[in-house]
């Protein structure tokens, strides 16, 4: 089904909506919208939501094509209401929140899902600002234009795993302070999931949107970091929880963790060993650190332990699978 | 752990350097478990022949016959190299 | 920025020619190619001199095992050797390097193959290159579709991984968390007891074709990988339940109501399967922002794959690559493709370091052959 087909078929389901394509992902269609599913206009709101279709796909057979659609966007929608009311009055990443756009409205055998927009646009490398979302404030964006802006001499000599020396680092990113506790805190937040006995089963730099926040000021952690207030005015919200489930295994939780690694080394090739996984790991230790002390119970210290132990396993399992033929 | 099983093959080559080349192939291959077995090498020229001399030694008959039959095996396909080429 | 292929050259020669030796599984693979001087373009292709494989293959129900594999190839490799220099008209001195698959694989079989090569290195005076077999695969299929810079999927009885390069490596993006998709193919003809020739999962194919009633299955992708085993476990035991296996009632019964079973059975493990593999091939395009897909490995000859895949790319406006089964399946040339690529970047493998790898990761290997 192409596109176009895609579209008129979502205008069938989403009468008298307006609807702009955005982004066709993987799995699902992202279309833009001014109107609320079921609220009335505000005459003076420039509102916008999202609304996350999931097409059928052509490849597959119509009976696993259902099965399949029903059982991610259902899954998708209770997850997201789970984490809403988790997080409930407290929306502060430290305090143990997990921060995903709000759950709107859903239809789950046609695959529709309204949510509230998140993020915002980045300038291009010209920086120009087009709404594009090729340019949304995804981490793995945010990551790139900040990694594009290393002189080309410089970015070519560098070989993985090169530890950038201090000087050099400042020099070329004037704002790596930034990055680092930006990435903490995400660290933070997935290990307030993780506590929630929820796995994300899809983690990658582009699930991560970065919302501008200037009020935003990381507190009472004693991380060790030279301006712990400063995350760029950016918080992180985590989407596409298509493939998340609930779980409390220590197995789940590992691998979920190895996949974001894995999808950080192949995004970022050049600085997720030694820096971004790094501060990412650390915020997640974090996490279970302030939980820890938030109910006074060592028990959420032996957790991250176990969880990191077998994370060992996991990437030792990758590395050594039996390739025959 | 004492290698209570031995054994010595004598491969007769026409060459020296067919005997060397020999030598060079196996010996290229660790022993999966060196505490179970170990394998040495010798060339010398005996009454007109290059002989490749293969000491074997392991801890058991079993282990024994199966680094012979190993050996003996990659021999086969050595040998079938120089008569072919 | 164009890499120098011809630092190597041999003073006058013309051209460059390796042999490729391949046995990591039950096929054993002889190839000849030749590379004129220059980058590797549509108006400079290699060219194949030969290309000779021998399967080994099992009695319906049985897998292969090492060492009646290792022996297999014993039993074969001077001979493919020989024929292939005959049918290539060539001889011990027109050729400049010897390649053999190095691993991943079985060990004995991979071992029994090298065992020839190092004998021939010494005997002929001229080096040896060990090859990444995954890296043969994705090169192979690379110079005969002549695809760019495609996700490349790669998949066969051993291995399942979703590849992207990027600076001067093949990168692994998704893959299986357990089982290849071939060895899931294979394990379950063998429950059925469908026969091996001229390979399981080609008879998986032709019954599924045949197939029209779809059973449910677990769907398993995790991320960008995916999970087999729990799927294969699932359908090994319908298929037990509904053959009565435990009373050892004739599986080989041609009656139209278990042919109908199994048709049904297979076309619905390879619709599951394939799905999951296109879905996981679609989140890398989508994610590396690229449009075309080479599909490469024993099981890249399945038409239906090739046709999801098909469809799964239109949609995206993107391409599709794929080979026949001259090098989709394991063979020869696409060691000797690789290797001579390696070759002429000046690497070479001296004699202690041609012992085979049983696990060998496609990322481990620095492409120096390529620098975009």
């Amino acid at each position: 089904m192409s596109r176009d087909l895609i579209e008129r078929k979502a205008l069938l389901l989403l009468p008298h909506i307006p609807l702009l394509v955005v982004s066709q992902g993987a799995e699902a269609i992202i279309f833009q919208t001014s109107v609320h599913p079921y609220l009335p206009q505000l005459t003076s709101s420039d509102s916008i939501y999202i609304i996350k279709y999931r097409p059928s796909k052509p490849y597959r057979h119509p009976i696993l094509d259902k099965q399949i659609t029903k059982h991610r966007t259902l899954n998708e929608s209770k997850l997201l209401l789970k984490l809403l009311s988790l997080s409930n009055s407290n929306d502060i990443i430290n305090d143990g929140a997990v921060l995903t756009p709000s759950l709107i409205a859903t239809d789950i055998p046609n695959g529709l899902i309204w949510l509230q927009f998140v993020g915002h646009f980045l300038n291009d490398p010209d920086g120009v600002n087009q709404k594009n979302f090729n340019n949304i404030s995804s981490l793995k964006n945010y990551l790139w234009s900040i990694e594009k802006k290393i002189p080309l001499h410089i970015h070519s000599n560098l070989k993985e795993d090169d530890i950038i020396s201090q000087s050099l680092e400042k020099s070329i990113i004037s704002i790596n302070y930034k990055i680092k506790n930006l990435l903490t805190l995400i660290g933070i937040e997935i290990a307030n999931l993780h506590i929630f006995d929820i796995c994300h089963g899809d983690l990658t730099s582009s699930n991560i949107i970065l919302q501008k926040n200037s009020n935003y000021i990381l507190k009472g952690i004693n991380i060790d970091i030279e301006n712990d207030t400063d995350t760029d005015g950016y918080l992180p919200y985590l989407i596409d929880f298509g493939l998340s489930f609930q779980s409390n295994l220590i197995e789940d939780k590992a691998v979920d963790l190895y996949l974001l690694e894995k999808a950080i080394i192949s995004t970022h090739p050049l600085f997720a060993n030694n820096y971004y996984n790094v501060w990412l790991l650390n915020g997640y230790k974090t996490g279970y650190q302030l939980k820890s002390k938030k109910l006074n119970n060592k028990s959420y210290i032996n957790q991250h332990k176990t969880i990191i132990k077998r994370l060992d396993l996991v990437r030792l399992r990758g590395r050594k699978k039996s390739m025959i033929g | 752990m004492s290698f209570t099983s031995s054994l010595t093959l004598n491969i007769p080559f026409q060459l020296q350097n067919q005997a060397s080349i020999a030598l060079k192939t196996l010996s290229v291959d660790p022993i999966l478990r060196p505490d179970d077995a170990k394998v040495s090498y010798l060339i010398s020229y005996i009454s007109n022949c290059h002989y490749l001399h293969i000491d074997l030694y392991a801890i058991s008959d079993r282990v024994l016959r199966v680094l012979a039959n190993n050996i003996i095996a990659s021999l086969k396909t050595i040998v079938e190299c120089f008569d072919e080429f | 920025m164009v890499v120098d292929l011809d630092q190597h050259l041999k003073p006058g020669k013309s051209s460059y020619v390796a042999i490729g030796l391949e046995g990591s599984a039950n096929k054993l693979g002889v190839g000849l190619i030749r590379h004129h001087p220059g980058q590797l373009s549509l108006s400079n292709r290699a060219e194949v001199l030969a290309n000779i494989r021998d399967t080994y293959i099992t009695p319906p129900g049985e897998g292969f095992l090492p060492r009646d594999t290792a022996r297999h190839h014993r039993n074969w490799v001077v001979r493919l050797i020989k024929q292939a220099l005959d049918e290539a008209r060539l001889g011990k001195d027109d050729i400049d390097v010897i390649c053999f698959t190095k691993g991943p694989g079985m060990g004995a079989p991979l071992q029994s193959v090298v065992i020839a090569a190092r004998t021939l290195s010494l005997l002929w005076d001229i080096p040896l290159v060990g090859v990444n077999h995954c890296i043969g695969h994705i090169e192979m299929g690379r110079e005969i579709t002549g695809a760019h810079n495609p996700v490349v999927l790669y998949v066969s009885g051993g291995n399942t991984q979703v590849i992207a390069y990027s600076k001067q490596k093949y990168r692994i993006f998704g893959e299986t968390l357990d089982i290849a998709i071939g060895n899931c193919l294979d394990r379950f003809a063998r429950t059925l007891e469908i026969s091996n020739d001229p390979s399981p999962g080609y008879n998986i194919e032709q019954l599924a074709k045949k197939g029209k009633h779809f059973v449910e299955l677990p769907y398993t992708v995790k991320g960008m990988d995916l999970s087999m085993s729990g799927i294969l476990a699932y359908i090994d035991e319908i298929a037990n339940t509904l053959f009565n296996k435990k009373n050892a009632k004739p599986l080989q019964n041609e009656e139209g109501k278990n042919k109908n079973k199994k048709n049904n059975l297979c076309f619905s493990l390879q619709e599951c399967l394939f799905s999951m593999l296109v879905e996981i091939t679609e989140r890398a395009m989508a994610h590396v922002n690229s449009n075309e897909v080479l599909i490469v490995g024993g099981v890249g000859c399945n038409e239906r794959l090739q046709e999801m895949m098909k469809i799964m790319v239109s949609d995206r406006n993107g391409s599709i690559f794929a080979t026949d089964e001259r090098f989709c399946i394991d063979n020869g040339i696409m060691i000797a493709h690789a290797g001579l690529l390696s070759y002429r970047m000046g690497d070479t493998t001296s004699l202690e370091d041609t012992v085979c790898t049983q696990q060998y990761r496609t990322d481990q290997v620095l492409v120096k052959w390529r620098d975009d």
